[in-house]
């Protein structure tokens, strides 16, 4: 069956399609779990958490062809609460269970990730590591493809000043 | 512009594609949590029941908490009807119930017909002025597992009185062969059948196949009369004006009519802790499963109490502490479903907006209590439509409280005005009458 075709069915309320439809996106959803929450374990407890949230809410899905990127959405929602949750527990103390594959430079990247807000964070995600188009972003948030643009270069903007001025402090 | 944070962008992304994934862990996960989902979900529909045929609101509230205690000469009227061990359920949460049960109120009918693999039993009629509760059973030699009732409905050669009906829809998954129920009808007004001969309509889908039964039984005793108490008089609560005008006591029900004064400021959502009690502080509280109010007019509502029909106390008072009110400017709640807007809500602000089109709105609201009730039984649209709430979905999820209402069409246009019916904002006194 074509993807759409199950996403419609799922969002009518067919179980089977809605399973198909987790099977379908699991490992996008783990990946964008991982790179929040950096841990296997509670990514899986995400992934659980996930299902769950979504099959309650998926009957409210207007467009069945951005099924994908609502689920991903409630995924990096779930994940920034619960980042924020484990902020709370301890404090600033920071762990990098993923490490291995990653130069000193990444970690830096995702340290000022995770300095954004939390919209900036969802936006970033979906565009460059989701690769989601602009006009599927701009209609899932209901702001203009415009708006997403210039978000999207503030972001970047700020990425970039939180580098240089990393870089200069590096120096001193 | 910016292509080495782009770059730099890519990177982490290919790095995070790069981890393997626990993909048996992931399906075990999806599994449980479309489990939990769907239990949730099965728990919900169990406790909707299908409300027909009045066009005047009506509340329900269904709890299982109260238990009561079982007297020796309850248990001994139960165990002198066989078969009578199920219905506890329904008894322990109503002490009016186990009075009529006590005091031989009960008639037992014991009328069957099979249809294919399934048998349908009347097993016994409780009947008064207010109306009337039919138990039956539905046996099969298949599981009964994934049907569903699709319509209920008793005949008399009189036709039935205003009236609202109500009965679960959905077989729970807990039951294997067997279905055991009550068919609850009440009538708006006291009423009574000249003739006792019924007819039992009673439609059931399984494996998506209609099976009818048509079972007709006959009632040996007519009905007890009610007890009247007319009242008609003014009691205040924080400067909130209203008239208890009378009290009616069924073997079912105790009917409390109640007229809020006009000029109050506040709009009483409803009675907390309305009850009767006697010289021995005994107390029979609102009816725990079931109708608990129904509005007869703009200011007058009947409120619904446990019965103590049968009982013979020397004094009896009608008792009052505590009031679900709203000031009356924030009563009315403002939404737009389209622009997913919530114009105009309470203004401490509690009750909140989740997603909503133009066929559902879901509303929630940070609350500790378990209790379910319904928030809004209708809406009125922007040139003044009314338009059903047929069915609202509640579920608690963490400290928070949701209402998912379905309308009855999509043909309405924004802004919708919804009349809250349930507010957890109280007022507080203490009104004791003196009804005998």
């Amino acid at each position: 069956m074509e993807e759409l075709e199950i996403s419609k069915k799922a969002i009518k309320g067919d179980d089977d399609a809605f399973l198909e439809v987790m099977q379908l996106h699991k490992e996008s959803l783990l990946r964008a779990a991982l790179a929040f929450l950096k841990d296997e374990h509670a990514a899986i407890e995400a992934l659980q958490e996930v299902t769950y949230r979504a099959y309650k809410k998926i009957h409210t899905v207007k467009e069945p062809a951005y099924l994908k990127t609502w689920l991903t959405r409630i995924m990096i929602n779930y994940c920034q609460d619960q980042v924020k949750r484990i902020n709370r527990i301890i404090s600033d103390s920071q762990v990098y269970d993923i490490s291995v594959y990653q130069d000193q430079s990444l970690i830096e990247l995702k340290e000022a990730l995770g300095m954004l807000s939390n919209a900036d964070q969802q936006l970033i995600y979906l565009k460059y590591f989701q690769n989601t188009k602009i006009k599927e972003i701009a209609a899932m948030e209901k702001i203009p493809e415009g708006t997403v643009k210039s978000r999207l270069h503030k972001v970047l903007k700020t990425l970039r000043l939180y580098f240089k001025e990393k870089g200069e402090s590096d120096h001193v | 512009m910016y292509e080495q944070e782009e770059q730099s962008l890519s990177k982490l992304k290919n790095d995070i594609e790069k981890i393997s994934l626990p993909i048996e862990k992931a399906d075990e996960a999806i599994l449980s949590g479309f489990m939990k989902a769907k239990r949730e979900k099965n728990l919900v529909k169990k406790k909707q029941k299908r409300l027909v045929g009045l066009a005047i609101a009506v509340i329900i509230i269904i709890s299982f908490v109260t238990s009561i205690r079982i007297s020796p000469t309850f248990a001994n009227a139960l165990t002198s009807i066989p078969g009578m061990e199920w219905m506890i359920g329904f008894i322990e949460q109503d002490k009016g119930f186990s009075a009529i049960i006590e005091n031989d109120y009960y008639q037992k009918v014991d009328v069957s017909e099979t249809k294919g693999d399934l048998t349908l039993t009347i097993d016994g009629v409780v009947m008064d002025e207010s109306g009337m509760n039919v138990f039956y059973t539905l046996k099969s030699t298949n599981p009964l597992t994934g049907g569903e009732i699709k319509y209920i409905n008793l005949l008399n050669k009189e036709e039935f009185p205003e009236h609202s009906r109500s009965y679960n829809v959905y077989f729970p998954d807990n039951i294997q062969n067997e279905f055991q129920d009550m068919v609850e009808y009440q009538f708006v007004d006291s009423f009574s059948f000249d003739e006792l001969k019924f007819n039992f309509e009673f439609v059931t889908v399984m494996d998506n196949k209609e099976i009818k039964f048509l079972i007709p039984f006959e009632l040996k005793e007519n009905v007890k009369k009610n007890i009247t108490y007319p009242i008609d008089q003014v009691v205040e609560v924080e400067n909130q004006k209203i008239t208890i005008e009378e009290i009616i006591v069924y073997p079912l029900r105790i009917g409390v009519k109640v007229a809020v004064d006009p000029t109050n400021t506040k709009e009483i959502l409803g009675f907390e802790d309305m009850r009767l009690e006697d010289e021995n502080g005994e107390v029979w509280t609102s009816i725990a499963n079931g109708t608990v109010n129904r509005t007869l007019s703009k200011h007058e509502k009947m409120y619904y109490l446990q019965s103590n029909y049968f009982e013979k106390p020397k004094e009896l008072y009608l008792r009052v502490n505590k009031l679900m009110a709203i000031d009356k400017e924030d009563a009315v709640v403002i939404v737009d479903t389209e622009a997913n807007m919530l114009v105009k809500s309470p203004k401490d602000g509690k009750l909140k907006l989740g997603e909503t089109s133009k066929a559902q709105a879901e509303f929630f609201m940070v609350s500790d209590s378990e209790d379910m009730y319904t928030i809004f039984d209708e809406a009125i649209d922007a040139t003044g439509k009314e338009l059903s709430i047929p069915s609202t979905e509640f579920y608690n999820h963490e400290n928070k409280k949701y209402w998912n209402m379905f309308f009855e069409n999509s043909e309405y246009e924004n802004p919708l005005q919804m009349k809250l019916t349930f507010y957890p904002n109280y007022i507080e006194g203490d009104v004791k009458l003196k009804l005998k």
